[in-house]
Parts: structure tokens; sequence; C-alpha cells
């Protein structure tokens, strides 16, 4: 048990860190309830007079909004698509049983690792010379290549705490590995796919490079189209914060919405 | 019902052998046991008949059927573990009809199934919950039951009452013993406890660093030990055991004899000793008793808890002591 000081130095810690963290999103949540002469005004006011002429302005912007349905389906897509790849190589990874899989691993990670910027290139040409340029699908594919890995080295943990007992069980119940994969280890590593699926959601929204480098305007994504606000004119701040919120809307949902599979467990099952 | 056969199996993991060459055949129908100490390789004999493990070499039958090669499924055979290896994410009737449902049952056969084990199992009204809403002996008598629907040849139960507290082991016990009287099926029961072997089975193998050191009759292993091994494992407390000039006087170079065989008394010729410790467990009451030969058990009368630090004499039943010879019995 906590003693009284300590719970409160907890919660001084925590806030502070809280605050830290949001600090940020709670002056772009103000700047986007503002007019141009209160996003300038000396002093800074966090609340000023409440204007929805921003939110009015980008979700009438058609290229906004085109941009923005592009982000829900390449990040759906690169959902779907990293998962596809990432259950079965995890699952086999965390069932092998040899020194290379140390190897293996490691070979994922470095993937992941390596900076995005390396791959710009031969990318760029390859896209060009398949026709993927500008595309969705192009998209999806270049996000996958730096989110399976991500997804996989989730995935390995939780695939890696289904008992091998039940496992067993499933074998002895008649079960091939493939139906040991689907009806036994997928559910109970659905918390880990919910953690692993948020993951490969966030990093596809927020991904800028490739969707910087890879599209021009059919494809483009809304945290590239946020750029549209700042042109030869002057930036359009108040614009860039509302577009900001929401870029924001869709994953805070999303976290919120699936946050009960975190708290999951697979109880139960085994003597713990 | 279906015998078991194992023919010089034998298991190794990479250079360290767990197994060596072994035969044994388990009768149809029989209650077998098989105990040892913890790393003595049961349960690794266990997986092989179930099919989780593959021998090094040897062969194996079930019910005259070579099952090597075979799927655990193929092998008529169904296992309790010991961790009760349910599915979480199933209530307790998925979980039962989980094997039958792979197979492709007709669902009314499935439900019929269900509803005759969690009739034998008391499951009835648990059977819409979730495992992790189930009490340890719950979880076990699922596990058992998703064993019963399949209606194996033979059943394999490695250390099920492990995890359970000693009022609900004593419980399941009885329960298990009373589902093999009910279904008559073979039954390969793997545990550590001597006790649990004692009172359940109608034969017990006794392994020992992967070999067996006697197959019988509980009471046949009780009364007649082969080896000193049996003699100190079967029994509880455990069989006192004289070394040197004792035990070459009754002619062996190893005498045994259990602490109810031994009469305690403060006078009269035998072992002389003193009382150190008196252990009271209501029924019996056991004098820990420092001797010329070593410390001993003795099993004793209540009369006896006033003779903490006496000197007291042992005399051991003549007829039933166990001489043992270069590690086996030489007496009848």
């Amino acid at each position: 048990m906590l003693r009284t000081r300590e719970k409160i130095f907890c919660y001084v810690v925590a806030f502070a860190f809280i605050l830290f963290l949001l600090a940020p999103i709670v002056w772009l949540l103000s700047t986007s309830f503002k007019g141009q002469l209160d996003i300038f005004a000396d002093p800074p006011r966090l609340i000023a007079t409440v204007t929805l002429d921003n939110y009015r302005e980008v979700l009438g912007d058609r290229d906004f909004m085109h941009s923005f349905l592009n982000s829900i389906l390449v990040s759906s897509g690169t959902v779907i698509l990293s998962m596809i790849l990432a259950l079965p190589a995890a699952y086999g990874l965390s069932r092998l049983r040899s020194k290379t899989k140390v190897g293996l691993l490691s070979w994922v990670l470095l993937v992941r690792a390596a900076p995005g910027m390396i791959y710009v290139i031969p990318y760029f040409m390859a896209f060009n010379e398949l026709g993927l340029m500008d595309t969705k699908a192009g998209l999806i594919l270049i996000n996958t290549v730096f989110t399976a890995p991500l997804a996989i080295w989730i995935l390995i943990s939780f695939f890696d705490g289904v008992p091998g007992e039940i496992e067993e069980a499933a074998f002895v119940d008649g079960a091939t590995r493939w139906q040991t994969f689907t009806r036994v280890a997928l559910p109970m590593a659905a918390p880990g796919i919910a953690s692993a699926a948020i993951l490969v959601f966030i990093f596809s929204w927020n991904e800028f490079l490739f969707a910087l480098t890879m599209t021009r305007f059919e494809s483009k994504t809304a945290a590239v189209a946020i750029l549209n606000y700042m042109g030869y004119e002057g930036t359009e701040w108040g614009k860039i914060a509302a577009a900001g919120i929401l870029i924001l809307l869709p994953v805070a949902i999303f976290a919120i919405g699936i946050r009960k599979y975190f708290v999951q467990t697979s109880a139960g099952g085994v003597k713990g | 019902m279906a015998d078991v056969t194992l023919n010089k199996l034998t298991k190794s993991f990479g250079p360290v052998e767990v197994i060596p060459e072994l035969d044994l055949t388990i009768p149809s129908g029989s209650f077998t046991v098989l105990v040892g100490p913890s790393g003595c390789g049961k349960s690794t004999l266990l997986r092989m008949i179930a099919g989780l493990d593959d021998p090094t070499t040897g062969g194996l039958e079930i019910d005259g059927d070579n099952v090597l090669g075979k799927q655990p499924s193929d092998r008529g055979i169904a296992m309790v573990f010991q961790s009760y290896a349910l599915y979480p994410h199933m209530s307790v009737r998925e979980n039962i009809s989980f094997g039958l449902r792979l197979a492709k049952t007709d669902p009314t056969e499935i439900d019929a199934r269900v509803e005759e084990a969690s009739k034998i199992l008391q499951l009835d009204p648990l059977l819409d919950r979730k495992p992790k809403q189930l009490s340890g002996g719950q979880r076990q008598r699922v596990a058992i039951g998703r064993a019963i629907v399949r209606h194996p040849k033979v059943f394999l139960f490695d250390e099920p009452l492990s995890n359970l507290d000693a009022a609900l082991r004593g419980q399941m016990r009885v329960e298990i013993m009373e589902l093999h009287k009910r279904l008559k099926a073979t039954m390969i029961y793997v545990t550590h406890d001597q006790v649990e072997a004692m009172t359940m089975a109608d034969r017990i193998v006794v392994l020992n660093k992967g070999n067996i050191e006697q197959v019988g009759a509980p009471l046949e292993l009780y009364d007649t030990p082969q080896t000193p091994f049996v003699a100190g494992f079967i029994g509880s407390p455990k069989m006192n055991m004289i070394e040197g000039a004792e035990a070459e006087a009754h002619g062996g170079d190893l005498l045994g004899v259990r602490p109810e065989d031994i009469t305690l008394s403060t006078e009269g010729s035998g072992w002389s000793g003193r009382i150190t410790l008196i252990e009271q467990l209501g029924s019996d009451s056991y004098a820990h008793v420092v001797t010329e030969h070593g410390a001993m058990i003795v099993r004793c009368g209540r009369e006896a808890s006033d003779w903490l630090d006496r000197e007291v004499v042992l005399t051991p039943a003549s007829d039933k002591l166990h001489i043992f010879r270069n590690g086996h019995r030489v007496s009848a």
C-alpha cells in the first residue's frame, strides 16, 4: 500500500507529465476556435471569442476532405495488410525453438529501425516503374513495410503468453496447427492484436515522409494536405489548427473505443 | 477399452537420455498410475503415449494398433492436463464440445454427449460460464468433461490434482475413481504423490530415472517392495532404513522396516533410542527416535505423547522386515 505522501507524489508526477504531453494539443484546440486576430493577440489568451469558421472552411474544403478520406482508406488498408502478414509471422516466430529465431527477429527489427529516408529513392524508382506512384495501394504497401515488423514484435510477446498446454489440448482435441492458430491462439492474443492494430493505424495515419514523396493529388493523405494551408500569401493558422484537430479525432476515437482490449486477459485457461 | 504397449521405448533430448529402453504393458480397463519423483520421466512417457512427443526409438501400440507417427487425435486418447488447459475464450459448453465440433460431429450428437458428460460431472449449471468464472475443482472437472465426450479408448491424466488444495484433491480423487468405475476405460495417471498412487491405482508403475523399478498392485508394492527405491518411495512416513552390521546380521546390506511394524516400549530388548519429537496426527502419532542405527520414525499410541525425551526400546516385527542386497530384495 502506498502511503499518502507517496500517492501525492505519484499524482503530481503523473499530472505534470500529462500536462507536458497535452499542452500542444490544448493550444491547437484553442487556436482552432479562434479568429485570426485572437490567434496573434498579445499577451496570448487560451480562451477567446469562440468561432467555428475554421472548421466550417476546412470541412468545406473538398481537397482536404478528399485527403482525409485517403488517410482513412490508406490507414485501414495498412492495418489489414500488416495484420495478414504479421499474425502468422509472429505466431510462427513465437513457436520457433531454434537459434535462427533470434537472427530472424533481428532482421525484422532492422527493417523497422532503419531511417525511412534511405527507402525513399529505391521505392520512388520502383513505384514509378510499377505504376504505383500516387496510388493508395502503393502507399499501403510502403507503410506496411514499416508497420508489419512493429506488429510482429508486439504480437510475438502475446503469442508467447498463450500457454503451450492449451495448444497441446487443442492438438489432442483434433485441431491442426492452423486450427490451433485461428481458433485458440488468435482469440487468446486478441488484446495484443488490438494493441498492434491501434499502433499500426496511428503510425500509418501520421506517416508523412512517404505520403509526401510518393503522392501528388489523387492519394495525398490529410497529414500532407495540411501543407496546403501554408501558402505564399501566408500561413492560415486557424485552418491548420482545425485540420489538426480533425486529424487527431479518428485516432482518439479509435484508441478510446478499443481501450478495453488493452486490459482484457486470458484469465482462467490455466492455473495462474 | 484398450491396452497400451510400450516396446523397447527410449527418449532422449539431445545428449540427455530421459528414458532408457523401457517395456511396459498397461492392461485394458486398468487404472494404472505412473509414479516417481520429479524428473523421473513419467510425464515424458505420458506425452509419448499421447503423441505430443515422439519417442527416439521403440514401438508404441494402443489397442493393438501401432500409433507411432499418428496425430494425438487419431490415437483414441484424451488427456487431462495439470494446468487444466481450458480455452479461456470459450464457455464450458464450447470447451467440452470443441473436439467434437472440429470432428464435424452432428450437432444433436454433440448436445447429447455434452449433456451426458455434464450430468456425470455435475456441470449442468456451469455450461454457459467462462473458465475464469469457475473454481479450480470446477475447471478440472470441465477438463475431464472435455476428455469424456470424445469417448476415448484411453484416458491420460498428467498430475491433474496438483494445483488443487488438499480438501479438493481428496474429493476429486474420489470422483476420478468413480468415473473409472463407471466408464471402465483404460486410465493412465501420472503423479509424484505416492498417496494418490496408493489410493487410486489398481496398478502402480514406479519410475526412477526413466527406469521401471517395480510394477504391481498398491499393496503388493507396499508389502513387498523389490528395491530400496520403491521401499522408500511408497509409504508415508517413509520406511526406516538401516545399514551396517544390523543389516548384515539379517543377511543383507540394507534393512527396512515400516513405522507401523515397530513396537515402542520403555523396557525390554531391541534397538535402544531416545524420542526427540512426537507428531500428533489425531488418528495416529509418530515418534521420531534417534537410535544406535540412526534416526527412525515409529507409529505409536497416544500414551507415547508423555515419552518425549525419554529413552525407549524399539522392537521390529521379525516377519515384517525388508532385507535388500545389492539394490534388490532378498527376503519374501
